[in-house]
Order: C-alpha cells, then sequence, then structure tokens
C-alpha cells in the first residue's frame, strides 16, 4: 500500500477519539468548573433551604 | 414627602425608612438612615429607577422603592 | 527557607473597592478586574512569597456591603467568615479593601470584621482619588478609632504602597482590637440567653456573639444558612439546633421591633464612623454640591432620549468596525496560509497525505483563524464597556425595559458578554439575587449572537452581501451583522416576555445598584482579556477543529470512484456526500443544499467548524492546487441540473437567521444543566431553540422566494 495513505490512514484513525476527548473536554468544562454554592439555585431541586432570596 | 416628590437635582435629608425588609436593611448598610443628606440625580428613561447621591457615591433604586425614602428637604 | 508555614490573609471589601486589583498586585496573578459591582462571583486563592522568603496565601472574596447576607452572591462571605469564627481556616489577617474617596460606606463592613478578632489592615485603595492630603495622623485616628492593626493609603492599579503593606503584613502580630461601643439598640437582657448559647455551643468570640445573635435572631435565611453550614462541617450544635429556634423565639416575642434591628445596628455603626472621621477631620466638606465628572458626563450619557441613542450608536460602531478594521490582519493571515499552502506543495509528493494537509487541515483550520482580528476587536470593545464603567449606566438606563420584559437591570451584564461567549455570560448571572429573573436570563442567553458565529455571518456576508455605503456612512454589510445581533437581541427580549409569563412567580425584587465613576480603562486589563479570548479562539482551531477537519477531509475524500482511468474524487459519492444528502431533504426548504447539512451536523462540535467544514469540502473537490477562496468558490457554485447558482442572498440569509437562533454549543447545554441543576431546563433551551431556528430559516427562505429574491 502506499506509503503516504498508510500515514494518512493512521492520523484520521487518531483524530477520531481525540475529536470525542475534545466534544468531551467541551461538555466538562461546562459541566464541573465553577462550582457555585452560592448563587440563586433552582427551588425545585435545591434540597437546602436557601431557596430563593433571602 | 419622599423621594418621588422631589425635583430632578434636589437636595434633602432622609427622614425615615418605611418598612423592615431586605430592602430597608440594605439601604441601611449601605449608610442611608435618619439625617443622611440626599440628591436627587436623574431618573432613567421611562421614569425608573432613580439616581441618587449619597455622600461621594451614587446609587439607583426603583421608583416603587423609592416612594418608601420619606425626607424632609434641606 | 521551604517548610514555613504560610501566613494566611483574607481581602475583604465593599464591591468595586478595588480587591481583585490587589490581589493581583499581591500574587502577581491576572484575575479580570472590572468597573461593574459584583463581577467577582466566587472566591479565589493565590500564593506568593515575601522578600524573607516566607510564603503567604491570599483569600479573595466577592465583594459585600455588610455580613448580613442581603443577596445570594454575598452569603459566600458569610458562610466564610463564619467557619472563621469556628476557628477553620482563620487567617492570620485580614486586609479590609476600602475606596479611600468613598470611606464612610466602606467602613461599616470593617466595623463588622473587627467583631472576628483577627488583626485587621485597613487597605485605603484608590488614595489618589481623596480630594484632600491623608497625613499620618488621619491614619493614626483611623487606626485608633476602629482598632485597626495598621491603616496604609494604596493606589492598586498603579502598584502604589504595597512596598508598605507587604513589610505590614509580614510583621503582623497580634493587637487588642479597639473594643468598640455596644451596638444593636437592643435589650441586652433579652438578647443574653442567646449569647451565651452561642458561646457555649460554637465557641465565638465575644463581640462576634453579640453581632451573630442580632443577625440570627432578625434574618430567618441567615439563621437557616448558618444551619446549613453546620450541617456541613458536621458541627454538633446542629443537634441542639430547636434549642436555638425556641430561644430566637422568646427573643422575638420579647421585642416587638426585631425585623428592624439590623438597620438599627448599622446604624450605631454608622455613628461610630462618623465620630471618627469628624474627628480626624476626614472627608470632602460638601460632596453633594461638587459635581464629579461622572456626574457630568452622566447627564449626557444617562440621557434620557441621548442615553439610549448613543448606546445604539455605540453598538453600530462596534459592529462596523469588526468589518472594516479587520480586512487588514485578515488579508494577512489569508497570504500567510496561502504561503504555507505553496509551501507544502513543494516540498511534498502529490499523494493523500499532501491532500490532508491542504485540503483538509490547513483549509480548515485556515477558514477559521482568518476571523481571529474580528474576535479579538469585538472582545476589545466589549471590556472596554465594562472597565469604563458604562456597562452599569447602560444596566440602569435598560431596568425599566428589562423588567417589563421580565427580566432585571442586572441581566444586561450576562446578555452583553453573551456577544462574547454564552459561557462567562451564564456565569455572571449568579449576580442575579431573584431564581426567576436568573432562569430566564440563562434561557435566553445563546439568542446573544457569540463570536463563535461571527466567522459563519462574516463569511456569508463577505460571499453574499455587496460592500456598498448606505447612505454615505453605514456600511451595507457592517448593517447586516449589526441586524443579525439585533435580530437575537430582540428575540432574547420576546423570549424573556413569553417565559415570564409561563413560569411560576416569586416575589418582585428590588434593584439597588451602586453606580461606579466612570474610570479609564486599564490598557493592560483590556489587553488581558483580549489575549485570552484570543488564546481560547486559537485553542479551538487548533484541537476540535482541526481534528474535525482531519474526519472529514476523509469523509469527503473516501471511497474514490473508478473513472475508468483510475480512482478519482467524486465528493457526491463520498461517505460526507452520502451523509449530506441523507440529511438534504429537511433542510431543503430551508435553501440549503447538502453540504451545508453536513455543515449543520460538525457544527455542533462548534458553530464555527461549518465554515471549516465547507472550507475543506470545496477544497476536496477542487483540482487546482492552491487554497481556494472560500468566500468566491461559494458564489461559483452552480447546480450542475439547472446550470443555476446554488447559493443566493437568500441562501446567506437565511443560513445566518438559522445561525442567530439554533443551539449547537455543547458546552451551553453543559453549563446550562450544571446551572440549573436540572435536564429539564437544558432540554427545554435546545427544543425552543432548535424549533426557533427551523420555523425563522423557512419564513425567511419560502418567504424571500415567494417575493422573487431568489
Amino acid at each position: 500500500m502506499d506509503f503516504q495513505l498508510i500515514i494518512v490512514l493512521a492520523i484520521v484513525l487518531l483524530a477520531v477519539p481525540y475529536a470525542w476527548s475534545q466534544i468531551r473536554a467541551g461538555w466538562k468544562s461546562g459541566d464541573s468548573n465553577h462550582h457555585c454554592d452560592h448563587c440563586p439555585a433552582n427551588p425545585e431541586t435545591d434540597s437546602s433551604d436557601r431557596k430563593g432570596r433571602f | 414627602m419622599t423621594i418621588i416628590d422631589l425635583k430632578i437635582g434636589s437636595l434633602a435629608t432622609i427622614d425615615r425608612i418605611d418598612g423592615a425588609d431586605d430592602f430597608t436593611n440594605r439601604l441601611a448598610d449601605m449608610g442611608l438612615g435618619p439625617q443622611v443628606p440626599v440628591r436627587v440625580i436623574r431618573v432613567a428613561p421611562g421614569g425608573s429607577p432613580y439616581l441618587l447621591k449619597i455622600n461621594d457615591f451614587y446609587i439607583s433604586i426603583r421608583r416603587d422603592d423609592a416612594a418608601r425614602i420619606r425626607v424632609v428637604s434641606a | 527557607m521551604t517548610g514555613m508555614k504560610p501566613i494566611s490573609i483574607a481581602l475583604i471589601g465593599n464591591p468595586n473597592s478595588g480587591k481583585t486589583a490587589v490581589f493581583n498586585q499581591l500574587t502577581g496573578l491576572n484575575q479580570k478586574v472590572s468597573n461593574y459591582p459584583g463581577i467577582t462571583v466566587e472566591k479565589k486563592i493565590g500564593m506568593g512569597t515575601f522578600s524573607d522568603g516566607r510564603p503567604f496565601r491570599i483569600l479573595d472574596l466577592p465583594g459585600t456591603y455588610s455580613l448580613v447576607p442581603d443577596s445570594l452572591d454575598e452569603q459566600i462571605v458569610s458562610e466564610q467568615t463564619l467557619n472563621w469564627s469556628l476557628d477553620l481556616d482563620r487567617p492570620d489577617v485580614i486586609v479590609a479593601v476600602v475606596d479611600a474617596s468613598n470611606l464612610r460606606r466602606n467602613l461599616l463592613l470593617v466595623t463588622q470584621i473587627s467583631d472576628l478578632g483577627i488583626p485587621v489592615i485597613l487597605a485605603l485603595n484608590m488614595a489618589d482619588r481623596v480630594h484632600h492630603d491623608i497625613s499620618d495622623d488621619m491614619l493614626t485616628g483611623l487606626e485608633n478609632g476602629l482598632g485597626l492593626w495598621k491603616a496604609i493609603p494604596l493606589v492598586a492599579i498603579k502598584g502604589k504602597g504595597f512596598k508598605e503593606l507587604k513589610a505590614e503584613l509580614q510583621s503582623v502580630g497580634e493587637k487588642t482590637a479597639v473594643r468598640l461601643p455596644v451596638y444593636a439598640g437592643l435589650d441586652k437582657e433579652a438578647f443574653h440567653p442567646l449569647e451565651t448559647w452561642l458561646t457555649s455551643e460554637l465557641g465565638f468570640p465575644r463581640d462576634w456573639c453579640r453581632a451573630q445573635a442580632l443577625r440570627l435572631v432578625c434574618k430567618s435565611g441567615y439563621s437557616d444558612l448558618v444551619r446549613a453550614q453546620l450541617e456541613k462541617i458536621g458541627h454538633s450544635a446542629v443537634e441542639n439546633w430547636t434549642e436555638f429556634m425556641s430561644i430566637r423565639d422568646s427573643i422575638r416575642s420579647q421585642t416587638p421591633n426585631w425585623r428592624s434591628l439590623p438597620a438599627g445596628d448599622a446604624g450605631k455603626r454608622y455613628a461610630h464612623i462618623d465620630a471618627v472621621l469628624t474627628k480626624i477631620k476626614w472627608g470632602s466638606d460638601d460632596p453633594l454640591n461638587r459635581r464629579s465628572r461622572s456626574e457630568r458626563a452622566d447627564a449626557w450619557l444617562t440621557h434620557p432620549v441621548l442615553g439610549p441613542l448613543i448606546f445604539v450608536l455605540l453598538l453600530v460602531f462596534i459592529f462596523q468596525a469588526i468589518f472594516s478594521w479587520a480586512v487588514v490582519p485578515m488579508d494577512w493571515i489569508s497570504q500567510a496560509m496561502d504561503w504555507l499552502n505553496a509551501g507544502l506543495h513543494r516540498g511534498l509528493p502529490p499523494g493523500p497525505l499532501r491532500d490532508l494537509l491542504t485540503d483538509g487541515i490547513l483549509a480548515g483550520v485556515g477558514s477559521i483563524v482568518v476571523f481571529l482580528p474580528q474576535i479579538l476587536i469585538l472582545v476589545f470593545f466589549l471590556t472596554l464597556l465594562e472597565d469604563s464603567g458604562y456597562m452599569a449606566r447602560v444596566a440602569f438606563m435598560l431596568d425599566r425595559f428589562m423588567s417589563r420584559m421580565g427580566l432585571h437591570g442586572r441581566s444586561v451584564l450576562p446578555l452583553m458578554s453573551g456577544y462574547a461567549c454564552a459561557i462567562p455570560g451564564i456565569m455572571a448571572t449568579r449576580t442575579i439575587d431573584s431564581w426567576k429573573e436568573r432562569l430566564i436570563t440563562i434561557l435566553i442567553l445563546p439568542l446573544m449572537s457569540c463570536s463563535a458565529r461571527l466567522p459563519v455571518y462574516a463569511l456569508m456576508i463577505g460571499a453574499f452581501i455587496p460592500n456598498q455605503k448606505i447612505g454615505g456612512i453605514f456600511g451595507l454589510q457592517g448593517l447586516t451583522l449589526v441586524s443579525m445581533y439585533f435580530l437575537g437581541t430582540i428575540t432574547a427580549l420576546i423570549m424573556a416576555k413569553v417565559f415570564s409569563r409561563l413560569i411560576r412567580k416569586e416575589k418582585t425584587s428590588s434593584f439597588i445598584m451602586e453606580m461606579p465613576p466612570y474610570r479609564i480603562p486599564l490598557m493592560r486589563s483590556v489587553g488581558n482579556q483580549v489575549i485570552l479570548r484570543g488564546k481560547l479562539f486559537l485553542k479551538n482551531a487548533g484541537k476540535i477543529i482541526m481534528a474535525v477537519s482531519i474526519i472529514l477531509w476523509f469523509l469527503a475524500s473516501y471511497p474514490k470512484v473508478d473513472s475508468g482511468s483510475g480512482p478519482v474524487n467524486n465528493i457526491e459519492r463520498s461517505f460526507a456526500g452520502t451523509l449530506g444528502h441523507v440529511i438534504e431533504p429537511v433542510i431543503r426548504p430551508l435553501g440549503f443544499d447538502w453540504k451545508i447539512g453536513v455543515g449543520l451536523v460538525t457544527s455542533f462540535a462548534a458553530r464555527e467548524v461549518l465554515v471549516s467544514t465547507l472550507a475543506t469540502m470545496y477544497n476536496v473537490a477542487d483540482e487546482q492546487d492552491d487554497v481556494l477562496d472560500l468566500r468566491t468558490a461559494l458564489r461559483m457554485d452552480t447546480d450542475p441540473a439547472t446550470g443555476k447558482p446554488r447559493y443566493s442572498v437568500l441562501t446567506a440569509l437565511s443560513l445566518m437567521v438559522f445561525f442567530v437562533f439554533a443551539a449547537q454549543c455543547m458546552a451551553t447545554f453543559a453549563i446550562v444543566r450544571h446551572e440549573t441543576n436540572s435536564w429539564k431546563w437544558p432540554l427545554f433551551m435546545v427544543t425552543y431553540l432548535t424549533v426557533l431556528a427551523y420555523l425563522a430559516s423557512l419564513v425567511v427562505y419560502q418567504g424571500g422566494l415567494r417575493l422573487g429574491w431568489g
């Protein structure tokens, strides 16, 4: 098989899991960063007493 | 007389603030209380909020809240 | 000198007193400094070493006016000070950062902190804006009158006074705080049982006990907070909470005016502060009669008629600039891409590897990087508006309108930061202290066109909107761009109104906002923001866009078709082409063909990937060696069946409108899920945005066809 084609296939095969990991990283950056206990919380899912405003 | 009865630009002294809730406590925390002089600087388009000057700083509060600040003109 | 226990320092102060600037000076970090109250919504920790080698650790807390939390972004400070009084992470020294030009109001918090019994250094920030000299006698007067370890004048943004501050931080020791007069016009007898309970159960310092007793009785929200905090750290006092409740109820029944006691306490503290300030002759004679420069500027900038007009003109100017200023640097980037492409063609033999590098990676990544200048210009202006203090004026001018729309004056800054990216915008909604208004702001935020959409708009406008002037001033291209932003913004406001009707009502909120003085933005700080955004954009281009481009190149290049004289590319029959043709029937009514269909699929990785996807596909299909100009390629593309151009102005408009509305951002979905702590709201958001996008595009395209614009 063509030498260039082998390299290309290797790159493409590496790119697939890499792209997936990047998409997951994007998800995680939204989901886990900047945790905040103190912000106005969703009263429907906030189990503490601190609902809505003071 | 309350803040909203004052003309824009006029100076007055706070007499008392009606009610006892988060709003009045917050104003007290910021130093608005009896005998404190206040100037009405501006009213935003649509008649609310008000821009007030106290000491060296400016705060904006909504019209309904401004109507709770009783004043005597200076 | 390693292994030493670091000196633990805490920064506390009013909003907009410059704590973050002090933090940056002490740690050498570059946290975002802003001129908008409440920009620090989280605590930040920094480390450093003093000149003698002793390490230190600094905690920067969000700004607060008082230790009694009135809004939720202030809870963090209350919880922290509560922990300290329970001997958890108690700092060695507190630096109380105050705006020296506004000392009276800033000192209330200082008197409350003194109750903790931790040494306090008073950092008189913005000392250059005080209208009189600051004498040593004044400083001594403050130290003695308020029981401070030391009072030091600073100009944090210029780095002045930090030698003295650092020296004091190193030598900090115990100094008995001055016993302040007993505050709180309260019946001591009545409060005595609670003070005793707090001392025995929680081991609070004495003055702290007094202040806490008052807050716990008057604010049910505060006692809930204390309870939650005790529970969190597993304190045994939680078990005796019913005891606390019964003591509290008996005090309340004995004290008819208990609700207004915090205001009374603040009044007493202010009386003490006024006495100290009068004694040292601090303060200008007649601040209310002196019109500050900010006040004079505001006569124009917040004028009932001129104010909003200036705001709109500013926005139009910014979007014009995005087009006109970026032309030259964009050309440089394109030329660099051409040069790279030519180099690759000279250096590599023809074959799939060369095609991957040129048609795949270079075309894909290059088509995105070219928009870097426009994004930097946008971020530059947005940062300028915020740092100058103008954004607070916009909040002031729009509060009435915003509240009619079910939003809040404080929604303005998050929405405007949404023009850069929805993520920081959603973060900034934390300063809105009503859940309903916050939720509505979050739900409509993706409608504010973020910078990732800019490449899509810019490509379509550049390709299909003629570069003409209207009325000799406004360029048609710039105006088209502005109208896309307006379309998103106006829809956002309409949706806010709709949602405010649908979402369960709660208590009406109030709007108390300090109006910061105008300041000339620090170029260093603006530059940092611009560089940060630019880096993020390039990082995205280097990672996700590169990866998607590689995969897409492969999907668009294979399988090769046998043309008799050997396998050749036929993009229509490639994997990508097949996928596109499957989608095509769904998007045909919007005027989109299969190529855009592929782009819509890949743009779920990141919006701007649409552009790189088109670039890769056109370059794969193209037999020439050069990198195609994507704009030209789009214009020249013809439908082989009819011989007519495939795309028109109408297609471009329809596609842009689709991008105004469509929810194609994983990270936004994730942060909405996180911030609302539910799957319901992010799913709802994506659904309404997708429906909106499809319908709006359909109306634009079909309506345009009926009008004969196709």
